[in-house]
């Protein structure tokens, strides 16, 4: 037995080196360079996505420097006095009276309660998809001409704070003249929370919200209501029911 | 002349030598061969060190741009801010009032000869109205508007008649709840 493993082993002792070899190329293969290879390709790619973010983040940085802020704060201001931050009951205190006033229209009582988030009951919108946005309502008695509160109801969807008529009872009153209850609703939206992720792409002002903006400014400067774009120092609260 | 050559080693000497050199043959083979592959390895492992090099420097450019556009933080706030509140003021915008439109509606609807005494809208935004008339063929003509689809442009759905009545003096009087669309 013994004799015939020796001649085996002899005879097969030629192939020994290039066997022990192969089997540790195997091994080295297998353990170095095959692993290696394949993290190099996945690297490749991870280098590749890292620049393309790097180049998005560097198209961001250079298109935010060259937003010109003292242009958008003032352009900000203005969209504020359309759509204010807080429940300001002065500013909308004070458009009610101006239209009405504008209307020739005579104001017996005003009434506020708070509203809700988003649009109001009573309006029909086209595009229902709102962040953000709060309402509060304001009930209006009111007397004079029916051409009068015809011409108050269309001041208010043409004033540059955005109030909207969502209930409206009239009923002739004395010497021709109507008695008139309105519920409208004064849109404001708070400042946002936290502003977008660093790697979130820019999206500039399209050319329909330049138009709207354009609108807006001539809108706020034309019009005969004191808006408030010169802002006053705030005193006391926005809202004293709350 | 052929030179005759005449091996005298014997046999097993000469099988041993070609064994021998056939081994040593075999053997620088195999280590040559070794060597490549350890070549390889150290080739690629190499190769890794370079990319992770590469990688750093991606990963350190990567945060010098974040840092170049949050110093830029206070002009997105602006923008940001901005693009949504005109969004919303779009929105709003497109907003029309429906009792405004009722209105509008029930004025463009009554003939002439008919006077709204009260006009109002419930809960579920139908129109209330009161009415008079001292002329029938008026009070005919506001049914015909209120009920014909193509003078009211299909925007009345329904129309309650809640109470007709006609005084002494030949005057009507009506109290009506319309739906509109």
């Amino acid at each position: 037995m013994n004799d015939k493993i020796i001649e085996l082993a002899k005879k097969y002792s030629l192939y020994g080196w290039p066997l022990i070899s192969i089997l540790i190329s195997v091994i080295i293969a297998f353990s170095v360079i095959f692993p290696q290879i394949f993290k190099y390709f996945q690297t490749q790619k991870d280098i590749a996505a890292l620049d393309q973010r790097r180049q998005a983040l560097e198209t961001k940085a250079s298109s935010l420097a060259a937003i010109n802020t003292e242009n958008y704060q003032a352009n900000l201001e203005i969209v504020k006095t359309v759509l204010p931050e807080s429940e300001d009951l002065p500013a909308s205190i004070g458009q009610i009276e101006a239209l009405l006033s504008q209307a020739n229209l005579e104001l017996q009582d005003i009434n506020f309660a708070s509203g809700q988030s988003g649009l109001a009951a009573g309006v029909t919108a086209t595009n229902k998809n709102v962040v953000g946005l709060q309402n509060f309502q304001i009930k209006l008695d009111v007397t004079g001409s029916r051409s009068a509160l015809q011409a108050f109801m269309q001041d208010v969807q043409d004033a540059p704070q955005v109030m909207r008529i969502t209930g409206l009872d009239i009923s002739n009153g004395t010497s021709g003249n109507v008695s008139a209850t309105l519920t409208l609703v004064s849109y404001y939206e708070g400042p946002p929370g936290n502003i977008s992720n660093v790697e979130q792409p820019l999206a500039g002002l399209t050319a329909a919200e330049n138009d709207l903006l354009s609108k807006l400014q001539q809108q706020v400067a034309t019009s005969p209501v004191n808006t408030g774009v010169t802002v006053l120092p705030k005193r006391g609260k926005d809202n004293p029911f709350q | 002349m052929d030179k005759f050559t005449i091996n005298l080693l014997p046999g097993e000497v000469l099988l041993q030598e070609k064994d021998r050199a056939k081994r040593s043959f075999l053997l620088k083979i195999s280590v040559a061969f070794l060597l490549v592959v350890i070549m390889i390895a150290a080739a690629t492992f190499l190769l890794r060190v370079t990319q992770k090099q590469q990688l750093e420097a991606a990963n350190q450019s990567l945060d010098a741009a974040k840092a170049k556009v949050q110093s830029y933080n206070n002009q997105e706030s602006l923008l940001t801010y901005l693009k949504q509140r005109l969004d919303n003021i779009q929105s709003l915008q497109g907003q029309e009032s429906k009792p405004v439109q009722s209105y509008y509606l029930m004025q463009a609807l009554l003939p002439p000869g008919v006077s709204v005494s009260a006009f109002a809208l419930d809960k579920g935004n139908r129109i209330i109205i009161s009415a008079q008339s001292n002329d029938v063929t008026s009070v005919k003509q506001f049914f015909d508007n209120l009920t014909d689809p193509t003078t009211n442009q299909k925007k009345i759905t329904k129309v309650n008649i809640d109470s007709l009545s006609r005084s002494g003096d030949g005057s009507f009087r009506m109290d009506l709840t319309i739906t509109t669309t």
